[in-house]
């Protein structure tokens, strides 16, 4: 069986400069993958170029043996792979639930729902990520955890195979933190594949079981959390050279 | 309308359902005609609202369908003699053929650019027809066979328009095309990720516009009898019904319907009472409205506000110049 998803190659310039550059790796069912840099490393452009609401410049995306790489962002969505944003897109005119529907009508079976089984399906999973008493506010009127959460639920009412979650500690205090790690492990736990950024590095230590670090748009290093905690080029990209020399032996994050 | 229980409510639209259908039968002339036209500019309005309204795209060339529906069915009378209805049907779905094309091209455009180029096409198909006269009659324009039955015809085929885009609106707000329209507006990049084909979704609803206002324009060339580029591809128009939709409430299923009626209303009074300050009464009006209810009369009407000082002064406050 192939990877569910494949990135091969992967290169995006911007202009004349590359955000990212001959990333390649592959996610398989079911695991929950960080993705971790220093700003501007081109975590947010893997996510855009998969999701393809950015277009590669070179090389090629497959999920589940397939080419993607070609696909219109809705096709890609309702083959199985959902997304998040960093800085969140409510329906702001919209209540929670029916922000929550949408990904019911369009994802992976959405287009065989009726009204009402789209509707089940968002108080459904709205019950899940802990939103089922906003069901009738506005987006709009959501506090920053919420908005967070609700990010998430738009994504999992697609049904998603494969979760990419860009940032959603971002802006959070440690119980929020907390409170999003333990979504994030139930999605996994549920089947859900899930490819994370994020700068909290004590939750995403915690919770992958693999990652992949990058710095300048390349693959600076990859491997269990462990692993890459002790690599020096790890702590040098992040701490520069210098700390690096003192620090790689009892580094924490 | 908020607070009414569900049967009040269906009972209330049966009884003004009912009292519309028998108007002809209790007057004629002036209030006949007002009604009628009237609903011309309601059906005109929600279709707007579709693109305009839901997808957030805005139109600003609608009477490009109001003029092409009404030109096919005056000249498919004429020249081929063929029957009202069979012009008329024609004539919409020609507008419909041509809402998909223009829409495939300028629904990828964003914002204003989308405005400008419908404005343009606008434009363009009134100077082809002007300038078109051994096929249109050219600027003289082309005077449509006499009807020989009462006016009443066509006071029913507006109202019939009107219940229909009325209630396809309710549908469609309630469902798959509306989640993906509203969806569209509020964030389309985010909609898209989500699943939704906004490119099918922004052209669907464009199209169902054009359908619409195309059988406003075929039935208004028959009810007036005489059309010509200037009037019936008249920007004026197009202008009327953006605003009827945003003072009642763009993107609401009713709002469109309740700002034509008050437009047309206050329309007629100023027109009767100070008809030389007619425009400069109606601008101020349509200022004030943009700036205290920009989200249209039917925000109070709903009860989703209430109508005080403070609600208004709120809204003034948030307004970003």
């Amino acid at each position: 069986m192939p990877p569910l998803l494949e990135v091969v190659k992967a290169t995006k310039y911007f202009g004349g400069l590359p955000a990212v550059r001959d990333i390649s790796f592959s996610i398989e069912p079911g695991e929950l993958v960080g993705l971790i840099g220093p700003n501007g490393a081109g975590k947010t452009t893997i996510i855009s170029l998969i999701s393809r609401t950015e277009r590669l410049s070179a090389g090629e995306i497959r999920f589940k043996g397939q080419r993607i790489s070609h696909k219109s962002p809705h096709q890609i969505g309702r083959m199985g792979i959902a997304r998040t944003f960093q800085v969140v897109r409510p329906f702001r005119s919209m209540t929670v639930l029916e922000n929550v529907a949408v990904g019911a009508f369009f994802g992976a079976d959405g287009l065989r729902r009726t009204r009402s089984q789209a509707l089940d399906k968002a108080h459904d999973v709205l019950r899940r990520v802990g939103l089922e008493r906003k069901v009738d506010a506005l987006a709009d009127a959501l506090t920053v955890p919420d908005r967070k959460r609700l990010e998430v639920a738009k994504a999992l009412a697609m049904d998603p195979e494969l979760l990419l979650l860009d940032e959603v500690m971002a802006g959070l205090n440690l119980s929020e933190i907390d409170e999003a790690m333990a979504l994030i492990q139930e999605v996994n736990r549920q089947g859900i594949a899930v490819l994370a950024i994020e700068h909290v590095m004590k939750a995403i230590m915690g919770i992958s079981q693999r990652l992949i670090v990058m710095d300048h748009g390349q693959q600076i290093a990859a491997g269990t959390p462990t692993e890459v905690a002790s690599n020096p080029t790890v702590i040098s990209a992040y701490l520069g050279k210098r700390y690096a020399a003192r620090a790689v032996s009892s580094f924490e994050f | 309308m908020g607070k009414l229980p569900a049967r009040a409510r269906r009972a209330a639209l049966g009884v003004l359902l009912l009292a519309l259908l028998a108007v002809p039968f209790a007057t004629s002339g002036y209030i006949l005609r007002l009604l009628t036209l009237l609903f011309t500019f309601a059906v005109m309005a929600e279709a707007w609202n579709l693109i305009g309204g839901f997808a957030g795209y805005v139109d600003f060339g609608s009477v490009v369908f109001f003029g092409l529906g009404g030109y096919t069915t005056g000249l498919l009378m004429t020249k081929l003699k063929l029957p009202f209805v069979a012009g008329w049907l024609a004539g919409a779905a020609l507008c419909t053929v041509f809402a998909i094309l223009m829409g495939l091209l300028l629904l990828r455009l964003r914002g204003h650019y989308f405005g400008i180029a419908t404005l343009g096409t606008s434009f363009a198909v009134r100077e082809i027809i002007a300038n078109w006269p051994s096929v249109t009659g050219g600027g003289t324009g082309i005077s449509l066979p006499i009807y020989d039955f009462p006016n009443s015809v066509f006071y029913f085929i507006m109202l019939g328009l009107l219940i229909a885009i009325v209630g396809l609106t309710w549908w469609l707000s309630r469902n798959r095309l509306g989640f993906g329209l509203v969806a569209i507006r509020e964030n389309e990049q985010a909609a898209e990720v989500l699943g939704v084909n906004a490119l099918r979704y922004k052209v669907t609803a464009y199209a169902l516009s054009g359908f619409f206002i195309g059988m406003t324009g075929g039935a208004y060339a028959y009810w007036i009898t005489f059309i010509d580029p200037t009037t019936i591809f008249d920007v004026g128009i197009t202008v009327e019904v953006i605003i009827m939709a945003v003072l009642g409430g763009a993107g609401s299923v009713a709002g469109p319907l309740i700002g034509a009626a008050i437009l047309t209303v206050i329309s007629e009074i100023l027109n009767a009472y100070v008809p030389n300050a007619h425009l400069t009464v109606l601008g101020a009006i349509i200022v004030l409205v943009v700036l205290l209810i920009p989200n249209g009369v039917i925000e109070y009407l709903t009860f989703k506000r209430k109508l005080s000082l403070k609600s208004i002064g709120a809204t003034l406050a948030q307004t970003r110049v």
